[in-house]
């Protein structure tokens, strides 16, 4: 999967859960900038982003990416080494 | 899949148990309420939402579980872990709230005191009432200075076993820490504190899955989120129960629901009930849940196509009956719509509709009470009986906050009050329901293909067989080879599936007469219009065959009264007759093809007999 292909993935997963059609996405994209993006809606986030790709986060990783593009990386490496392994 | 409604969000959050799909009607729910408000004519509740462990995730799940159940909810939720002061503090903001129900979410790690390695069974006894008395004095608090109904939850396993296996035996062990701590809060529980069995869930579906330990560490999530829709649909239960909302009777279909097979056409020896044969052990369990379920005080009814002499039968003489014909407080054999049935059961037992659930393995009598009748419960079965009982535990459609003696006497009060009691019957639109089902029918001669089943069909059925003639195969061929028969075949389809041959027709042709000697279907399809259609047809290819009349016989035998009247409901009249048969007959000039709602697939081989 390339990384546009993901990225929209990803906004599609945001639009959904912050009912905001509005949203658009980039590497620099941080909490900060999107409406509602608190640290309930991150756990949600991760639900979510781990149903869409059928990947699997470790304890913690979530909550201690700077921004979408981290994100973005993370996504991309688990796809790519089947899932459900803790990155490099 | 969208839902614009709130009967739709309501519906599928009924029926899904997926949580992502759940997820996203939470979401759906919680939109719509801030446009449109909540859903009407359902009760209202203060509810307080409280807990040791992170409740965030469950706020939206749980308003919609209550709204599902008829709660609509004003829900507050209490901030983090701050249960104890929430509760004990008359100057806290739930107690200013005054909530009629409050919901407090624990795990075991909430649990204060453990026992020390080496401490002796009395010792753990002592600190697992401690352990209750934390957790059950504040409901009491919170009970007497606002009338509060608490929902606690019993502790999911403890997640680790430094003992390992000696664990089960170790007094000063975690594990069973949890497990006495477990049984003793149902001991120790006052009426108003009612157990979220989540020990009993969390092994249901395997506590690796129950409890996600990433999101327990990265935000104390008490639940795994796969199964949240669960925990806030068995919280929902619990309160509908607590308010009085519980259903009441379960009304149940007969054949291949309690017993296998099919009691009018098998008999009582033919029919799956009772030890030796798995189908047989399958249905003795679901009628021992349904005793248990009778001495709860939920009330049993029959709802069943059938006769009813024949359909008690099984109740009365079957060696392997649990239930007996007084288990049940009404009993309705009969061929009229089940959804008719079902209302007059509701004048009769002076019970709101809402208190019904509908339990039938047919899809299609599952579609028309469900259409018919929106506000009965009518769980999706699956195609294995073995799964009956735990999709109907599963629905938790009769929760209560307790059994009384009145309960487990209502079965018989409610036998006695019903008796006598004048009915009256009601139409449903039935034409609206049978366009629904989307039937498509095949008409066919005998073919090769089919002797087998035909064959089979014809010496098995007996309640939808006007004449009861047995026929070999090779007597089968004989007559789809004779250019003087003419032989039909029905296959129907509907948007529930497949139901294949289903009915069988022959008549033999002499001077201008087509005279039907052999008619039968299958009860599948009873009431269906599938005798309309064949008649239809075979009234169309004999007049093609140059006859100008059609006649039909109906020879009774103990098992086809149902069939009674075929001929005259199809507009025939009768003839002189003797012997007990009934001749009748029909001028192919004055018939009047019927209205059906079934749609022709292909019509084959018109110009052969």
């Amino acid at each position: 999967m390339t990384e546009p292909e993901i990225l929209s993935r990803v906004q599609r997963v945001f639009v959904d859960l912050f009912d905001d059609p509005g949203i658009v996405l980039d590497r620099d994209t941080t909490a900060a900038d999107v409406d509602g993006w608190d640290s309930l809606a991150t756990v949600e986030l991760m639900i979510e982003l781990e149903d869409e790709f059928g990947v699997r986060f470790a304890t913690g990783e979530m909550t201690q990416m700077e921004n979408v593009g981290e994100l973005l990386d993370r996504i991309a490496r688990r796809l790519g080494s089947g899932g459900t392994e803790p990155g490099a | 899949m969208s839902a614009d409604s709130w009967s739709e969000i309501l519906d599928q959050a009924r029926t899904t148990t997926r949580a992502g799909t759940w997820r996203r009607l939470t979401r759906q729910a919680l939109r719509h309420e801030a446009r449109e408000g909540p859903p009407s004519g359902l009760q209202r509740r203060r509810v307080s939402l409280l807990g040791g462990a992170t409740t965030g995730i469950l706020e939206g799940p749980l308003r919609l579980a209550l709204l599902s159940r008829g709660i609509a909810p004003d829900l507050r939720v209490a901030p983090y872990d701050q249960f104890m002061q929430e509760m004990i503090d008359p100057g806290s903001a739930t107690s200013g709230f005054s909530p009629e129900l409050a919901i407090v979410v624990n795990t075991p790690f909430n649990i204060p005191t453990w026992p020390e390695p080496g401490d002796p069974i009395g010792r753990a006894l002592e600190l697992a009432e401690q352990v209750c008395r934390h957790f059950l004095d504040p409901c009491e608090l919170l009970h007497e200075r606002c009338g509060t109904e608490v929902i606690l939850n019993t502790f999911h396993p403890f997640p680790r076993r430094p003992l390992g296996n000696l664990g089960a035996k170790s007094a000063d062990g975690a594990v069973n820490f949890v497990r006495r701590v477990n049984v003793l809060l149902g001991d120790l529980a006052p009426p108003y504190v009612h157990l979220n069995d989540v020990a009993w869930l969390a092994q249901r579906y395997g506590l690796d899955r129950w409890f996600d330990r990433r999101l327990w560490f990265e935000a104390k999530q008490p639940v795994s989120p796969d199964y949240v829709p669960e925990y806030a649909s068995n919280t929902a239960a619990i309160a509908a129960g607590i308010f009085g909302m519980s259903r009441k009777c379960l009304v149940v279909d007969l054949d291949n629901t309690l017993w296998g097979g099919v009691i009018g056409d098998d008999g009582l020896g033919g029919i799956r009930l009772g030890e030796g044969d798995p189908i047989g052990e399958v249905y003795k369990e679901i009628q021992q849940h349904l005793k248990a379920l009778r001495a709860r005080g939920v009330l049993l009814a029959v709802v069943s196509k059938n006769e009813e002499a024949t359909a008690v039968l099984p109740f009365e003489k079957h060696p392997e009956t649990v239930l007996r014909p007084e288990d049940f407080v009404a009993f309705r054999a009969n061929w009229r719509p089940k959804s008719d049935n079902l209302r007059e059961l509701a004048a009769e037992l002076d019970l709101g509709l809402e208190s019904f659930v509908f339990l039938d393995d047919n899809p299609v009598e599952r579609e028309e009470v469900r259409q018919a009748l929106p506000q009965v419960a009518v769980p999706e079965l699956s195609d294995d009986p073995s799964d009956f009982v735990p999709i109907l535990d599963r629905a938790a459609y009769f929760e209560t906050a307790a059994v009384t003696d009145e309960d487990r006497r209502r079965s018989d009060l409610y036998r006695t009050r019903s008796a006598g009691r004048a009915l009256e019957a009601r139409a449903t639109d039935m034409s609206a329901f049978l366009a629904s089902l989307e039937m498509r029918a095949t008409i066919s001669p005998f073919e090769e293909t089919a002797y087998r089943r035909i064959t089979q069909l014809i010496n098995k059925t007996n309640q939808f067989n006007l004449t009861t003639r047995r026929l070999t195969r090779a007597e089968v061929e004989g007559l789809a080879a004779d250019p003087a028969v003419l032989t039909r075949t029905v296959r129907l389809r509907d948007r529930f599936g497949d139901h294949g041959l289903i009915a069988v027709l022959s008549g033999r042709l002499a001077d201008d007469v087509l005279d039907i000697d052999l008619w039968l279907m299958s009860c599948r399809v009873l009431k269906r219009g599938v005798e309309r259609l064949l008649l239809n047809e075979v009234v169309r290819a004999a007049g093609d065959l140059g006859a100008r009349e059609i006649r039909g016989t109906y020879i009774p035998s103990a098992r086809n009264q149902l069939v009674r009247d075929h001929y005259r409901e199809l507009g025939f009249s009768p003839l002189p007759s003797d012997d007990g048969r009934t001749r009748w007959t029909v001028a192919i000039d004055d018939f009047e093809p019927f209205e059906t709602f079934i749609s022709i697939d292909s019509t084959e081989a018109s110009g052969t007999p």
